[in-house]
């Protein structure tokens, strides 16, 4: 795909959302009382302001995209390289999982864990580094955050340490 | 007494051992606190107000001031070395000093950092003696009108951090502006966008965004490929910043102090819109413009000084009227009253031997941050020399900590998880992120004085245009815009030019 597409369809879509906003999501989520005494003191006002911005904005990025003076030499984006896009899913994944875990494990144990995956999926080289990295930085950080600082660090429902 | 007898007072007890020590460990203290993300100089000073409580009143507050200065500058060391900025006043230091860390070039950004916060916090120090009575006054005069204008006008560097596409950057500032309406409306309080969630309804914390959209795109990118970046050594130790770049900073040191002073004097604006406001003029008035945002050492100037420019200078309402500019001074002001002192002008006729006492050791607190600065850039600067296999998930447990820290909820790690996606998809784009944080801090400003001028005026919008300032700031934004498209059809011409030749 060439920038020049790319930015079409990045137009296209800001515009489309911005249509989104006004029509559907702004009604929806803004609740506005029956009292508002002006226009412009609407708690709908400002919103409303943005997704106009957008619409605006995403309109002409289309138009720029479609009409502008471009390149010969247009930049052309790589491939889809479905490996890539493996990893990139995989990765949100392991943010989920992550998540998941410190309600399970507590935030240090899940954190050991965290650090260990995603240097493992990191492919590193430096495996005895990432050990000690999981086991001691996640402590250092339950150190300064728990015990100097204060904050109460969440303990998880298998495991409750903190 | 007079004055030449205060001051020889104030010097004897400055002089005191307990004080010194007191003023160099909060320096400290505030380096580490600053360089940890999600740590801010904030909650820095909070967490040690309650050690204050035994100590002589001048030692209290001159640890306090000393972890404030320190957390400052603290918080441009991650954001230079790992793009995650430690507070949200370092977070334009990202924009030029982790491009020239992956150049190869922290050393020479981490030092320029500590030159220009520096040279600002002393500019900025004696503004507070010189000016503190002057500029207190005319930041009173500031009201909900003025600010509008004057953060409306500050919204014009969105234009300087666009990038190559000034659309694909309101567009950024857009969304931004989008993400800041969150929450209970303030007029009515009743909900915007909240849809049932309880912990959406103060909206979306600065600081999960913060670091959401900087650090964690860098992460997904590398994890996606991650033989990318082999290859890329940083080397650090070689690097230092000759006289001849420091003189060419020089004017951006000045200006983004400058424009930090009189920030800093104005109750409620802070570091952060400082430093970018210093970027925006730095980069306006800088030969080298195309440069910035690429890695030039003058953004990293001009941004650190502008937020440094600060620190001092939030001390003036405080001391001169006993209003605090900020949550951090507002903290200090809290450390005044447990020890039965009320800054203010009473207080500068009862305890003027205090007062010249806190003015030397103000000064003082330069020349610790310097000596400190200097340690902390030599202990930290190795963190770019880890592999980043290593490097990447270390920095993702710092962010989840620092995110949970914030207001102890997991609620924020998951509103970092996303902004972090939205990030990767907006660097993948080519949308920059720096309007989007521009305007989700400016955002709530803006709308907040627009509304508070509506009701003061009853919907008159001639309010826009009560005083001299506010004419100021139309007449700069007016002049801002002309210059930002005046630029952009000389831009636009040159390839043309260029193409017909």
């Amino acid at each position: 795909m060439t920038t020049r597409r790319r930015d079409l369809l990045l137009g296209i879509g800001v515009a489309a959302f911005a249509v989104l906003l006004l029509l559907v999501v702004i009604p929806l989520g803004v609740h506005v009382p029956k009292a508002v005494r002006a226009a412009v003191l609407s708690p709908d006002l400002w919103p409303r302001v943005i997704a106009g911005m957008l619409l605006v904005f995403g309109a002409v990025l289309a138009l720029q995209a479609r009409f502008g003076a471009g390149d010969e030499d247009d930049w052309q984006a790589p491939g889809f390289d479905p490996l890539a896009a493996l990893r990139f899913l995989a990765t949100l994944g392991l943010f989920l999982l992550y998540y998941w875990l410190v309600r399970r494990l507590g935030m240090v144990l899940a954190s050991s864990l965290a650090i260990l995956a995603f240097g493992l999926f990191g492919r590193t080289r430096h495996t005895l580094l990432l050990l000690a990295t999981a086991l001691v930085l996640p402590l250092l950080l339950w150190g300064f955050f728990y015990e100097i600082a204060g904050i109460p660090l969440p303990s998880g429902d298998w495991v409750s340490w903190p | 007494m007079n004055a030449w007898d205060a001051a020889y007072w104030a010097f004897q007890t400055i002089a005191q051992p307990e004080a010194v020590a007191a003023l160099a460990l909060g320096v400290v203290i505030g380096v580490i606190v600053g360089a940890i993300p999600g740590m801010s100089a904030t909650m820095g000073v909070a967490l040690t107000l309650p050690f204050t409580f035994s100590m002589e009143p001048l030692v209290g507050i001159l640890l306090l001031l000393g972890v404030y200065k320190g957390g400052i500058f603290g918080g441009s060391i991650p954001a230079i070395l790992i793009k995650t900025p430690g507070t949200p006043a370092s977070s334009c230091t990202v924009l030029d000093g982790h491009p020239l860390a992956e150049r190869g070039e922290a050393g020479k950004a981490l030092e320029m950092a500590l030159y220009a916060s520096c040279i600002a916090d002393v500019i900025s120090n004696l503004a507070l003696i010189l000016f503190a009575a002057w500029l207190a006054a005319f930041a009173l005069s500031f009201g909900p009108p003025e600010f509008f204008t004057l953060i409306l006008f500050s919204l014009t560097i969105i234009a300087g951090v666009s990038g190559d596409s000034l659309t694909k950057g309101l567009i950024s500032a857009g969304f931004g502006l989008l993400a800041a309406t969150v929450g209970l409306d303030l007029v009515y309080g009743t909900d915007r966008f909240i849809f049932g969630q309880t912990e959406l309804m103060a909206g979306l914390n600065f600081i999960p965004v913060l670091i959401g959209l900087f650090a964690l795109p860098e992460i997904l990118a590398y994890l996606r490929r991650p033989t990318e970046g082999v290859g890329k050594v940083m080397d650090l130790g070689r690097h230092h910043v000759t006289w001849r770049e420091f003189r060419r900073c020089l004017r951006g040191i000045g200006l983004g102090s400058v424009i930090g002073v009189v920030m800093g004097a104005i109750p409620g604006i802070g570091g952060a819109p400082s430093a970018f406001l210093a970027y925006s003029e730095a980069r306006r008035i800088s030969p080298n413009r195309d440069r910035f945002g690429k890695g030039e050492l003058e953004g990293v100037a001009a941004s650190e000084a502008g937020n440094n420019g600060v620190a001092g200078a939030t001390l003036i309402p405080l001391l001169a009227l006993g209003v605090p500019g900020d949550v951090i001074t507002a903290v200090i002001l809290g450390a005044f009253m447990v020890h039965g002192l009320r800054p203010g002008p009473i207080m500068f006729q009862q305890n003027i031997i205090l007062v010249y006492a806190l003015f030397m050791g103000i000064l003082l607190s330069s020349v610790f941050l310097f000596i400190t600065g200097k340690i902390a850039i030599r202990a930290f600067r190795r963190v770019a020399d880890i592999p980043r296999s290593i490097l990447y998930p270390s920095v993702l447990a710092l962010c989840v900590f620092g995110a949970y820290a914030i207001n102890n909820t997991m609620f924020d790690v998951l509103v970092m998880f996303a902004t972090g996606v939205l990030g990767y998809f907006m660097m993948r784009t080519g949308i920059p992120a720096a309007p989007f944080l521009i305007a989700f801090i400016l955002g709530p400003m803006l709308e907040d004085n627009f509304r508070q001028a509506m009701l003061m005026s009853q919907g008159s919008f001639t309010i826009f245009l009560r005083s001299g300032i506010t004419w100021f700031f139309w007449a700069a934004t007016a002049l801002s815009i002309g210059l930002i498209v005046r630029r952009g059809l000389g831009r636009r011409r040159r390839p043309a030019t260029a193409g017909g030749d």
